[in-house]
């Protein structure tokens, strides 16, 4: 194969590129030559074009416009210039760009329409409007998708009624996209003139996605109304179902949206599992997905056999657990005899008792795997009556099996579990005595003391490792004498488990024994010493940990980098400073971990310096780190680190930023929120409930617009809670007509307790007619 | 348990581990699954800090043998007989036969097998076609244990799916109370050999092969170690020769040399003659 050679630039196009560097800097002059280049045969030259006329900003705001209007002399450089256009830093841009929308050539007023769509110029919206009548399709349809663009929700409600008469038109190029874009506004008024083109053959199956996105439940009843059509129709309406449900979850609707699907539903779920043979995998995965949220326990085995078809198991999986929630149902026993690789997948989603005698059964399967997956579905069940059973699997020859029933017979608290324990103990083999130690050393049951200590002197060395644990969680103060004896024992295994031990158990003779090996040969003891040190938080082994930083072993000297954050002390904060660094990136992070332990505002430039370069877990580390300092800067770098290109970089950003209750904070999820698709984990760090939270948004709320208003709506209304919820009602007093429209629509979808006369009083009596219009849409369709 | 939870940072660091020692890339999507599997293996050692064992690979693990068992415990072995059968059978229809043809003898090389279901069930669509004494196979995968088993010739219940061929595996198969058995005809005709895919000079070792089997397998690693990998499964090719991923995976957005044909609604990219 021959493998791509890395994009290089040639020596020519290197040459373009330089000359574009200096035709910047000559400001409005250059632009005539920057034009020139914008048609560049180079895409790279073509890029960099672009953005120096961009940057330009007001300087080539008249030259490009004049250029799209007179000369446009090749597609790739008109689609430059609009690009310029669309991205320039002048505000002016948006005023040029309807001027643009104005001109006579079609073809102009097309590039108008999407750089206004592009830089979601609000301002343009009456132009835009306007545009929809325009006679050439190209411009009408530009305008459209403008609209779409203007806001997070499509296009705000002042374009509603003139894109529902595009739609009414069924002018073949406008309609369609008029559909999408009504779809995705979120305005109630959309929903019954998309409904009407069901009956339509040429826009049918547009329409069913175009409801499916409007996420609404008024949506519901004409899409219900196809499920008695061919198979290929109801894969679409599922498609449009499942879609509608995740649109729902956006604006808090969900649970209403469901309960109407689940009552809309109920007859037709033979016609919904019929479609399943023959659909590719995105039909299969949204008709499992309608299934799971609506369905009874009848379609299970449908839904388990989805289990083994790789394409659709996550859905599958989320499908069962959601239908085991609601119905609180047995998952094994409606399968029957099902196949060993579906039964497999099963078993991890059962929560239900009434699994219980099934999955015990499945203790003896053939199926090691198997094995495994029902021990921890018996200790998540709770089935304490398990236990003996549990025991006997302790001896089981896989020892993932034998792991497993470790760790359910620690999670279930039984009455049994204490003599079985000792009696394994004693006569156990040593498989089993293994996992007998780590359970009493779980529960530390002080009637195995004599039976642990005699483990200790066992020839098998994780027996007696494990013992040591044991030792150190009964709470007998004889462990003390064993485990300082052992601190010196020959095997460094033992010495090492000691040190853990010892740390764990926290008595007050563990300090001497943890300085001591602090200066053991063995590396592990010493690392475990400092370590245990450090979490006892002894201080006066700060000479010894201080010592440890030049360590010979790597991970020594980390662990006394954490030990010295634990401690807080001078001596440790310039330890600290020192080693973050180091070359070793283990020694920085560990730095970084001890900075951000405390909240010292020293520790501030040292952390955002770390949270903006470096590798993940630095940056991820350093992050954590700035959360626990106070400073308004500390908002703004997790403000930047949610918008960074690494994915687990802004979730943990968006995360931190949804702990805070500070407005700048909310401020900085809402900026990021009203540019973020529906499904981007900001809506979800927005709407965490607390006190704070719905105060800071109630107030951003009765100040919102149209572009923010109906994001702040939906983030109180995904927080299911009444105070949310009665912030939503106080915001119709308080706030603009976008503001009322998003809380009426918000309101009506979540079905709240006295919506739908607040709604009817705002379809009645509101100063706004838009607000009274897409009221009286929500009142008719109650 | 709270210390073998895998935060995000625990995540990075043992990732980025695996990763460099054997190219496994795991999403943050992927991280509960990378997350469970790791604390399984790091209890079952003993650990009850995760950042503990990292250390240990880190630095305390010179000829590299816990990270490679930490690998093994990592990577997915789920294969079953007969998975996509219909691309197995155009590859023996179309390309063995026509190898077969031209040169007398044909060879394959099953990358990534897991424990054997798939070159096994090639096997058996050659027996059928009385071809299985003209074709040598060759099986390799990473997991040394996952070639143990394979060589064992015995299989878990989940091996045989309900939808299987009924009478293949009544020909080639037996089913025990513990799972499947595999005729021994059939498992002789498979060489089983542990080889990680990022050894350069082990695969150039192994010769030319006329089809090359890596399905369901490029999903794991990074893009820019599956445009190495298909690199090297390329030279791997004799002239003509094949290679067949699974049927919901695409060498095409990887720009490659390999001519993409379509067989009975399969695709196979093909080297230079």
């Amino acid at each position: 194969m021959t493998v791509r050679p890395p994009y290089a630039l040639t020596p020519a196009e290197q040459r373009r590129i330089e000359r574009i560097d200096q035709l910047v800097v000559l400001g409005a002059e250059g632009v005539p030559e920057l034009l020139g280049l914008a048609g560049d045969p180079s895409w790279t030259v073509r890029r960099a074009a672009v953005s120096a006329l961009a940057a330009l900003g007001d300087e080539s705001i008249a030259a490009m416009c004049s250029w799209l209007a007179t000369q446009r002399v090749s597609e790739r450089a008109i689609a430059a210039v609009v690009d310029a256009l669309a991205t320039s830093v002048a505000p002016a841009v948006a005023a040029a760009a309807i001027e643009l929308l104005a001109n006579a050539t079609p073809a102009v007023a097309a590039d108008g329409a999407v750089i206004l769509g592009r830089r979601r110029a609000i301002e343009g919206l009456p132009a835009l409007v306007a545009a929809l009548a325009h006679p050439d399709d190209n411009v009408a349809v530009a305008a459209i998708e403008a609209l779409g663009s203007l806001g997070l929700a499509g296009a705000p409600a002042a374009a509603t009624e003139p894109l529902i008469a595009v739609v009414e038109g069924r002018s073949f190029f406008r309609a369609f996209p008029a559909l999408q874009v009504l779809a995705r506004s979120g305005d109630p008024r959309a929903v019954k003139p998309i409904a009407a083109l069901l009956g339509d053959p040429v826009f049918r199956l547009e329409a069913v996605r175009a409801l499916g996105r409007t996420g609404s439940a008024l949506a519901i009843p004409p899409l219900c109304s196809l499920l008695g059509d061919d198979r290929a129709t109801i894969r679409v309406v599922a498609t449009a179902l499942a879609d509608l449900v995740t649109r729902s979850e956006w604006s808090g609707a969900g649970t209403h949206v469901v309960r109407s699907l689940h009552t809309a539903l109920a007859s037709s779920l033979d016609a919904l599992v019929a479609a399943l043979p023959g659909a590719d995998p995105s039909e299969r995965a949204a008709l499992i997905r309608v299934l799971g949220r609506t369905a009874t326990a009848t379609v299970l085995p449908v839904l388990a056999a989805a289990l083994g078809d790789a394409a659709v198991r996550d859905v599958a999986a989320d499908a069962i657990k959601a239908l085991a929630r609601g119905h609180e149902i047995a998952l094994i026993g409606p399968l029957g005899d099902a196949d060993p690789a579906t039964l497999v997948e099963v078993v991890p989603l059962v929560t239900s008792l009434r699994d219980a005698p099934a999955i015990r059964g499945l203790l003896d399967d053939a199926d090691p795997e198997l094995r495994a997956r029902a021990c921890e579905a018996l200790a998540r069940i709770g089935d304490t009556s398990a236990v003996a059973d549990l025991f006997d699997a302790l001896a089981d020859v896989n020892p993932r099996v034998a792991l497993a029933a470790a760790g359910a017979i620690q999670s279930l608290h039984s009455a049994e579990t204490a003599p079985r324990a000792l009696a394994e103990l004693a006569t156990g083999t040593p498989a089993v005595r293994r996992q007998v130690l780590r359970i009493v050393a779980y529960l530390g049951l002080p009637d195995a003391f004599a039976a642990v200590r005699a483990a200790t002197d066992d020839p098998d060395p994780k027996i007696a490792e494990l013992a040591v644990a044991a030792i150190a969680a009964i709470a007998d103060p004889r462990g003390d004498v064993v485990l300082a004896t052992l601190a010196r024992a020959p095997a460094a295994g033992l010495r090492a488990a000691v040190m853990r031990a010892l740390a764990h158990r926290g008595s007050d003779a563990a300090g001497g024994a943890l300085i001591a090996g602090v200066a053991d040969d063995d590396a592990w003891v010493r690392y475990y010493a400092v370590q245990g040190l450090g979490r006892l938080g002894y201080g006066a082994a700060t000479p010894q940990l201080l010592d440890r930083l030049a360590d010979a072993a790597p991970f020594v000297r980390i662990a006394a980098i954490e030990a010295l954050a634990r401690l807080d002390t001078p001596a440790a904060w310039v330890a600290l400073t020192s080693a973050v660094r180091s070359q070793d990136p283990d020694e920085r992070r560990a730095a970084l971990v001890g900075l951000g332990q405390h909240a010292r505002p020293a520790a501030l430039p040292i952390l955002v310096a770390a949270a903006r370069t470096g590798d993940l877990a630095t940056r991820l580390i350093a992050l954590s780190g700035l959360a626990v300092q106070t400073s308004d800067e500390v908002i703004h770098e997790l403000a930047t680190a949610a918008r960074d290109v690494e994915p687990a970089l802004r979730a943990a950003a968006l995360s931190l930023l949804g702990e805070r209750d500070e407005p700048a904070a909310i401020d900085a999820l809402v900026e990021i929120a009203v540019t973020s698709e529906l499904d981007d984990p900001v809506h979800r760090a927005l709407s965490r409930a607390s006190p704070a939270r719905i105060a800071a948004l109630a107030d951003r709320l009765a100040r919102a617009g149209e572009g923010d208003a109906s994001v702040l709506a939906a983030a109180l209304a995904r927080m299911a809670d009444p105070r949310a919820t009665a912030a939503l009602f106080d915001a119709l007093a308080a706030g603009s007509p976008a503001v009322r429209r998003a809380v009426a629509t918000s309101l009506a979808a979540m079905d709240a307790t006295g919506a739908s006369a607040t709604v009817a009083r705002l379809a009645a009596e509101d100063p706004d007619p838009e607000v009274r219009r897409v009221s009286a849409a929500l009142v008719e369709s109650d | 348990m709270a210390q073998l939870e895998l935060t995000p940072q625990l995540f990075a660091i043992f990732s980025a581990l695996v990763e460099q020692a054997c190219g496994l890339h795991y999403d943050p999507l992927d991280r509960d699954l990378f997350g469970a599997k790791l604390a399984a293996h790091a209890a079952e050692l003993g650990y009850d800090s995760l950042l503990d064992f990292y250390y240990r690979l880190r630095y305390d693990d010179p000829d590299g043998s816990e990270l490679q068992r930490l690998a093994e415990a990592l990577v997915v072995h789920e294969t079953y007989f007969f998975r996509e059968l219909e691309p197995l059978k155009t590859l023996v229809d179309v390309y063995l036969v026509r190898a077969i043809a031209e040169r007398g003898r044909a060879r394959v090389w099953s990358a990534a097998c897991a424990t054997g279901e798939e070159p096994l069930t090639l096997a058996m669509l050659l027996a059928e076609r009385g071809l299985l004494d003209r074709v040598e196979i060759l099986a390799t995968d990473l997991s040394t244990a996952a070639i143990a088993r394979a060589r064992e010739g015995k299989h878990g219940r989940r091996s045989l799916r309900s939808d299987h061929p009924a009478e293949l595996a009544q020909r080639y198969l037996d089913r025990v109370a513990s799972g499947v058995l595999v005729t021994p005809r059939i498992q002789r005709a498979v060489e089983f050999r542990a080889l990680n895919l990022l050894d350069d000079a082990a695969i150039a070792a192994l010769g030319a092969f006329d089809v090359v089997l890596c399905r369901n397998v490029l999903i794991y690693f990074s893009d820019e170690l599956v445009v190495r990998i298909v690199d090297k499964l390329t030279r791997a090719l004799a002239p003509g020769g094949v290679i067949a991923v699974g049927v919901s995976e695409s060498l095409l957005r990887f720009g490659t040399s390999l001519a993409c044909e379509e067989r009975g609604n399969s695709f196979f990219y093909r080297g230079a003659p």
